[in-house]
Formats: structure tokens, sequence, C-alpha cells
């Protein structure tokens, strides 16, 4: 291990390096960040469990139900675009990690067929815990809720006290797959600076130093060209001896603008993401009891389990079915193959991805914002005698989703614009290939608009 | 490296202690009584820890209206979910999807004269309940409705607990295998 040398940044006299304002350098430097941030969220996670499990037993009055799913879920996605995985440096379950890895932690390497099937396991879990909430009711049911925090709780005091660093943020956190996706369309990058990394023979960033644990997340910045997996701890700041690291704005969705290592798994949980979307608008929409009877009459049972599993497969299908038919179509025109057609223009849907869920849990946030103060007050017998939990009309809402879904489009078709004029040359291919792409947009975007106009209803 | 072992030796015997306390702070037991009147007769329904989902046994006293225990009764109770803020006039409505107490008949212990009748009420979901007591006294037949609201707390805490039990496990497990680094 090696101790930092430096306490300034050469880099910062980089263009658009926002660690040039001192501030912001020194707080991200300092021995207080990011715990002064950690440290309150892991209190407000444990007032949040003790309400789940001893608080109201209606979601409608219970305040860890209004901060887990009408406050945090749907912020989730707006601080992803604006400050990429930043969420995962202060989650409660990474600063639980920490804090067992600090005592007990045995620092085992991380398992083999974590590193290599970790996405996969990314997929299946955040598909499984979609369909569970829809089938067992977690998110009407505050216990529920509760229960699927501690078994992520579990899951990640079991990675801390087993293995290194935070294995399970890296390979098994269905939201860390998520924030990886989000956080590449997002528009804050962190990345070393080449020409000092290169003459670096420390890698403090990676291996750590005597007073700063090494990357998190086992990135190393001087080869890093994704925030995929940065989660702006500022470690690598700290332990830096050269002042190369840099912090820098971009525009949104610049990242998948041309992807360096594209894979398969994350183009597939691209398409899996809108396959969910589409699943939480269907289900929440005034007409889905209705579909449901009609579903019933079709496949002759009653079975939620059973009419609920074949609207998640059609769900989660579409999508990726409708990537598969744009992946054959410019397989056609541009001599790539279909993997690498679905590999590389998968990732051109997280625009449209990350619009379409800021779009659905905006209703959530601003039809049911002021439950949080609702279930708060209650807690000091406040009754707020059944008020309008809304923030601002359904129509603003409608107008703010129909926004978000035409710059989620936009993106997307930029997207695959940027993606086709990087992989060919001649402007017949690129278009040839832009075509079939954007008509997967369109489709989607299209299928978003009709979701949002039809009236949905309440989380709570 | 001595000091960190302490310290996570500490924080598992924390971790321990307040499994072992907490069950004994929130599930602090003791009977919990519930009263209604009809005709004079005062109903007293005492659960013997706080109601919660599952079977709970009671017990009912029924008084005159001198005060006196009848223990010549015949007592039923019944109970239907989600009662508590509704118009009882209501009853009548199609309540098919509600949870329902089936009757259940209370019983006397032998040689106990002092009016006190015991049974098991099997609650299927926590919230609001309404508990019908029906009972004979004097020729009459009387009902009595006695509002109850039953906890969901106990089985949260259990689950709650399940889950502490397990991530203490690990810990002390992660302990018990961790290699101490050998100094040269």
């Amino acid at each position: 291990m090696t101790t930092p040398i430096l306490k300034t940044s050469p880099a910062c006299a980089a263009e658009g390096n926002l660690l040039k304002y001192k501030w912001l350098d020194q707080f991200l430097r300092s021995r207080w960040y990011p715990g002064v941030i950690q440290w309150p969220t892991l209190f407000l996670f444990i007032i949040i469990i003790y309400q789940l499990f001893f608080g109201p037993a209606k979601a409608h009055d219970n305040l860890g139900t209004a901060l887990t799913w009408v406050f945090w879920w749907p912020v989730i996605p707006i601080i992803f675009l604006f400050l990429g995985r930043f969420w995962c440096a202060i989650c409660p379950f990474a600063t639980l990690n920490d804090l067992v890895q600090k005592f007990v932690g045995n620092n085992k390497p991380v398992p083999k067929f974590l590193k290599k099937y970790g996405i996969w396991i990314i997929d299946a879990s955040f598909i499984f815990i979609t369909w569970s909430d829809h089938v067992w009711g977690i998110v009407g049911s505050p216990l529920g809720s509760g229960v699927l925090l501690m078994i992520l709780t579990t899951a990640v005091v079991t990675s801390g006290a087993f293995f290194e660093r935070r294995t399970f943020c890296r390979h098994i956190c269905f939201l860390g797959g998520l924030a990886g996706n989000y956080a590449q369309a997002g528009m804050l990058s962190l990345h070393g600076t080449p020409d000092i990394c290169a003459k670096c023979d420390t890698a403090a960033c990676y291996k750590g130093t005597e007073t700063v644990p090494g990357c998190p997340i086992f990135e190393f910045p001087r080869t890093m060209t994704s925030s995929a997996n940065c989660v702006l701890c500022g470690d690598c700041l700290k332990n830096c001896p050269n002042g190369s690291i840099q912090l820098t704005l971009r525009p949104p969705t610049k990242e998948l603008w041309f992807v360096r290592k594209p894979r398969v798994e994350a183009a597939f949980l691209a398409a899996v993401i809108m396959g969910i979307v589409f699943v939480q608008n269907v289900t929440m929409l005034e007409v889905w009891a209705g579909a449901l009877t009609w579903l019933e009459s079709v496949t002759g049972t009653t079975s939620y389990y059973v009419n609920f599993t074949i609207t998640f497969i059609i769900a989660i299908t579409l999508p990726v079915s409708l990537l598969s038919w744009a992946s054959l179509e410019a397989a056609k025109r541009n001599q790539s193959t279909f993997v690498e057609n679905f590999t590389r223009f998968g990732y051109a849907i997280i625009a449209l991805d990350l619009a379409a869920h800021i779009a659905h849990n905006l209703f959530h946030m601003l039809a049911e914002g002021k439950a949080i103060l609702y279930t708060a007050l209650e807690i000091f017998g406040v009754n707020s005698h059944n008020a309008s939990p809304a923030l601002v009309s359904t129509s603003t809402i409608q107008v703010l989703q129909f926004g978000l879904v035409g710059l989620g489009f936009l993106g997307s078709l930029y997207i695959v614009y940027r993606i086709s004029k990087t992989y060919y040359t001649d402007d017949a291919v690129v278009w040839a290939t832009f075509k079939p792409y954007a008509v997967l947009m369109g489709c989607l975007g299209i299928l978003n608009i009709i979701l949002f106009t039809l009236p949905m209803a309440m989380r709570m | 490296m001595d000091q960190k072992r302490k310290e996570g030796g500490l924080l598992i015997g924390l971790v321990l202690l307040f499994m072992m306390l907490l069950p004994s702070v929130v599930l602090a037991s003791g009977e919990h009584g519930l009263t209604a009147s009809v005709d004079g007769y005062q109903v007293n329904l005492f659960f013997i820890d706080a109601p919660k989902v599952g079977s709970v046994p009671v017990r009912i006293k029924i008084t005159d209206v001198n005060g006196l225990p009848i223990d010549t009764a015949y007592i039923e109770v019944s109970g239907m979910q989600g009662m508590k803020d509704m118009d009882m006039s209501m009853a009548g409505d199609d309540m098919s999807s509600m949870a329902t107490v089936p009757t259940q008949v209370l019983y006397k212990e032998q040689d106990d004269n002092t009016g006190n009748y015991y049974g098991v009420i099997p609650f299927s979901t926590e919230g609001d309940w309404i508990l019908s007591t029906h009972f004979s006294a004097n020729g009459q037949v009387l009902s009595a409705n006695i509002p109850v609201d039953v906890d969901r707390n106990a089985t949260a805490l259990l689950v709650l607990l399940g889950f502490l039990g397990l991530n203490a496990l690990i810990i002390w497990w992660a302990s018990g295998t961790k290699q101490t680094p050998v100094s040269v």
C-alpha cells in the first residue's frame, strides 16, 4: 500500500473538470465524505424498517411505504440521470456491507461464476422481484416491503462478511444493475487523466492506501471507460498520489454514443427494463381489472399467478422481440451479425428506459407526494382526514410524462445514429441500419404514450 | 489487529444483546381487557396477550346489574374483520369477501364458580375486528359487540427477529472463519 502525496489535483486544469471548484474538491477529499450523507441515510433506513414492520398495517398510512415507494423509488432514476451511481455511494446496504466487512470480513475473492454471470443474475433477480411484487403485493404491504429489504440486508451482510470490497453491489444488486445502465446515460463522469495515469506505477486508486481503501466496486480509473460501475465514493480521488482524477459534466446519453465493450447481457437488461416499465404501467391502469377478467375467460382460470405471469411474459418479451427483429433487419443491411447488432444497439433503449421509468414514477411522486407528509404527521397523532395527496393536477403530470417520453425517444434515436456512425463509414449503411431501430424506438415510444394517456391507480 | 477483533466481538455482542432484549421489551405480556354493556349486563373480554394473528386464548366474564358474575350462561363468540369504523346497519350487505371468525362456544372450567369462560379466537388477519358475544342469561339471549384491534406486531417481530438472528449467525460464522494475518 502507498500513501497519497498530493492534495491538489493537476487535472483541475483540464477543461470541464468540476474539481477546479475548491469547495467541491475539498468536500470530496474530506474524510467526512461520503459518511456525512451515508450515516443519516442508514438512520433513515432503520426508521423505514421499523415503520414497515411495526407501523400501520395499511400501506396508505405507513411512513415506511411512503418513503420507500413514493419518495425514494421515484427519485432514484432522477439521481441516476444527474449524478450517475452516486446513490450507491450512500446506499444503506453499502454502508452495512462496509461495516460488517470492517469487523469480520473474510475478504475472499469474488467467485468466478459471479464475475462471469453476475449481470445475468441481476437480470433474473430484477425480473423475479418485479414479478413477485405483483403476485405477492410487496409494494402494497408494509410487511412485504420490510421482508424484501431484510432479504437484501441478509444478502449484503453475507457478501460483506465473506467476500472482498462490495461484491454484492458490483455483481448481485438488481438496483446496481439498473443503476449501471442508467448511469451511462447520466450527466456526471469520473475518470483518470490519461497522460498522468500513463506515468503512474502505484495504482493506489485500485489498491488503496494506508488511510483509504481501494475502489469498492473493483474499478481502475486508469482504464475505466464507463460510468456503469463508478459510485462516486471519492476513494480514488483521495488515494491518487498524482492528482489524476477528473469529475466532468457531459451531455445526457453521451457515453452511450460509443460503448467500447458492449455486452449482450446489458443490452438484454435494457430491453427487459422497458418490459418492466410496461408491466408497471399496465397493472396500475384502471382498465387492468377489465383486461384481467378477459384474460381469465381466455385462460379458463381465475388464478392471478397464471394470468399475471402470462401478462408479465408478454410485456417482457415484447421489447426483447422488437429489438431482436430490428437487429435481424439491421444484420441484413450492415454485414454485422445479429448478436453484434443486438448487443451494440440494445444500449440505445436505455435513454427511453430512463425517460419512461421517470415518467411512470412521476405520477406516484406528484400524485401521491403529500402522502409522505401525511403519514409522518400521523405518527404524531395528526390526521390528514383523507386530504388529497396530489402535489399537482393529473393533466400537468401527463404533460410532463409526454415531454419526458418525447425526450427519451429523441435521445434513443440519436444514440442509434451515433452508434451507426461509429461502426459504419458508408452513409448508406448508417441510414439502412438506423431505420429498423428507429421503428423499434417509435413502437416503444408510442406504446408508452398510449399507456400514459390512460387513467392510472395510486400506489398507496 | 487485536483491537479490530475486539471491536468485532463487541459488535456481535451488541447485536446478540439487542436480539435477546428486544423480545422481552416488545412482547411484554399482560392481560388486555375490553368491555361492552347490554341491558345492564357487562361483558368483560380478556386476551391473555395482545390480540394478534393466529389462535388467541380469551377469557370472558359477564356480570349482572349488581356486578355479580353469572356462571350459568351459554356463551358464543363470532367475529368479522374490518367492521370497526363501519356503519353496523350495513351488516346485511354483501360481505362475503370479509374475513370472519367462525362461531366459538366458550367453556367453563370445572368447579370454577367465578364466572370465567374460556375459549380460543382464530384471527386470520390483522386490523380492525368486531367480536359479537351472544350469551343467555335469565332466559334471555343477549348480544354485545366488542371492537378489537388485532395486532400484527407480534408476527412482524418474529419475522424481523428471524432475519436478525440469521444475520447475527452469518456475522458470528464469518468472525470464526476470519484469518488473522501473521505478523513477521
